[in-house]
């Protein structure tokens, strides 16, 4: 469970990043050589093809909390993400997964009795995640005209398709470590726990596709469909395939039911 | 061999019959399905919480039938292989202590596990 962060732990997790931001960095770089393969360069179109390559189910859960999960049954981890939530949280909590997927070290069978600090296990995926998502955001933000605070975060969350706090937390550790900005500083512990609530309404208000901070509902199991037909394919004798193949359209059913009644 | 004693034993039972549906490829709703017996009494079944003794007869004697077993193997039923110990992370949820899921969230959960449990049958 990741820690919620206000305005008033927000230095706290600038502390807990310089402990492990070294390691973070590290794997960052090991996902770009190792992960990257086919050279793809939209950050929300390479964690969601990786998550894909591990059977990513994608479903739409009417919670604003829960962004997602990696449930391990047995030998296989299964990445989850909600669709319910807007696409920025979507793309964040894609990257956050694939942390605990590739690298949680709390999460390798043979180790996984082994206590560790929870919340610094969160924190370090969401560290990932930022560092996965985002550039230069001081620059970014610098480089707007804009008067307005919060037009200039939207713009920035709109270049880094990124969380409201993910580009204030990031934006945060870069004017407190690295150029002492205090007026940026104070603007942002002003405004952190006051998210815009008509976040889609000023996507449109300054021309950006608003389409970010919206659902996007897709539903998707990973393969598991075509999985089932195979194995009816190869064995036709064996009743209970046709039977879980009709299960699973009727769960599927009733997700786009499910899908429908969200988006009225 | 009674009932009776199967009925003694029903936690016990409740494994087996899971382990049943595990080793065989099906579902809680196949295996449902297939004997007859809803979702919620299969749950119970599972969970040894059927109090009544006749109600446990009825429905494990279906069970004994679509399965061609006799109580001695359902109470003796040694699983085809050993489950691995399951964890369950949900990882990216930073809801308050006090947050309870909406009715509609539950239910899309509920199709998450019976999805889940496919995956496991068919990617494992």
């Amino acid at each position: 469970m990741s820690e919620l962060i206000t305005s008033k732990n927000l230095e706290q997790v600038i502390e807990k990043n310089k402990l492990i931001k070294d390691d973070i960095l590290r794997l960052a770089n090991d996902f770009t050589v190792r992960f990257n393969k086919s050279g793809v360069t939209g950050q929300d179109k390479l964690s969601f093809s990786v998550l894909k390559e591990n059977h990513l189910i994608q479903i739409p859960i009417d919670d604003e909390y829960w962004g997602g999960a990696i449930i391990t049954k047995g030998n296989i981890k299964i990445p989850v993400i909600n669709t319910a939530q807007p696409r920025v949280y979507q793309y964040f909590v894609a990257w956050h997964e694939i942390y605990h997927l590739l690298y949680d070290l709390n999460l390798r069978e043979e180790t996984h009795n082994i206590a560790v600090d929870m919340d610094l296990n969160e924190r370090r995926a969401d560290y990932f995640a930022a560092k996965m998502i985002f550039g230069n955001v001081y620059d970014c933000y610098y480089s707007l005209d804009d008067e307005d605070f919060i037009d200039r975060v939207i713009k920035c969350m709109d270049v880094y398709k990124a969380p409201y706090k993910a580009v204030l937390i990031e934006l945060f550790e870069e004017a407190v470590t690295k150029y002492n900005d205090l007026d940026l500083k104070e603007k942002i512990l002003e405004h952190f726990d006051n998210k815009p609530d008509d976040l889609v309404q000023k996507f449109i208000d300054l021309e950006l596709d608003a389409e970010l901070v919206k659902p996007s509902y897709v539903v998707s199991l990973g393969g598991l469909e075509k999985k089932i037909q195979n194995a009816m394919k190869e064995n036709p004798d064996v009743s209970h395939h046709k039977d879980n193949y009709q299960f699973l359209l009727t769960l599927k059913n009733r997700i786009k039911k499910g899908v429908e009644e969200l988006a009225k | 061999m009674s009932m009776e004693l199967l009925f003694e034993n029903r936690k016990l039972i409740g494994k087996n019959i899971l382990n049943i549906i595990k080793d065989n490829g099906y579902t809680k709703s196949s295996f449902s399905r297939l004997t007859n017996i809803s979702r919620p009494t299969l749950d119970k079944l599972i969970k040894g919480e059927v109090d009544s003794l006749a109600t446990f007869k009825t429905h494990i004697q279906k069970i004994l039938e679509s399965q061609d077993m006799n109580e001695e193997q359902l109470l003796n039923y040694v699983p085809k292989y050993k489950t691995k110990k399951e964890l369950v992370f949900a990882l990216s949820d930073n809801a308050p202590e006090n947050h309870a899921l909406n009715p509609k969230a539950q239910e899309m959960f509920g199709i998450l596990e019976d999805i889940v449990h496919m995956y496991e049958l068919y990617y494992n």
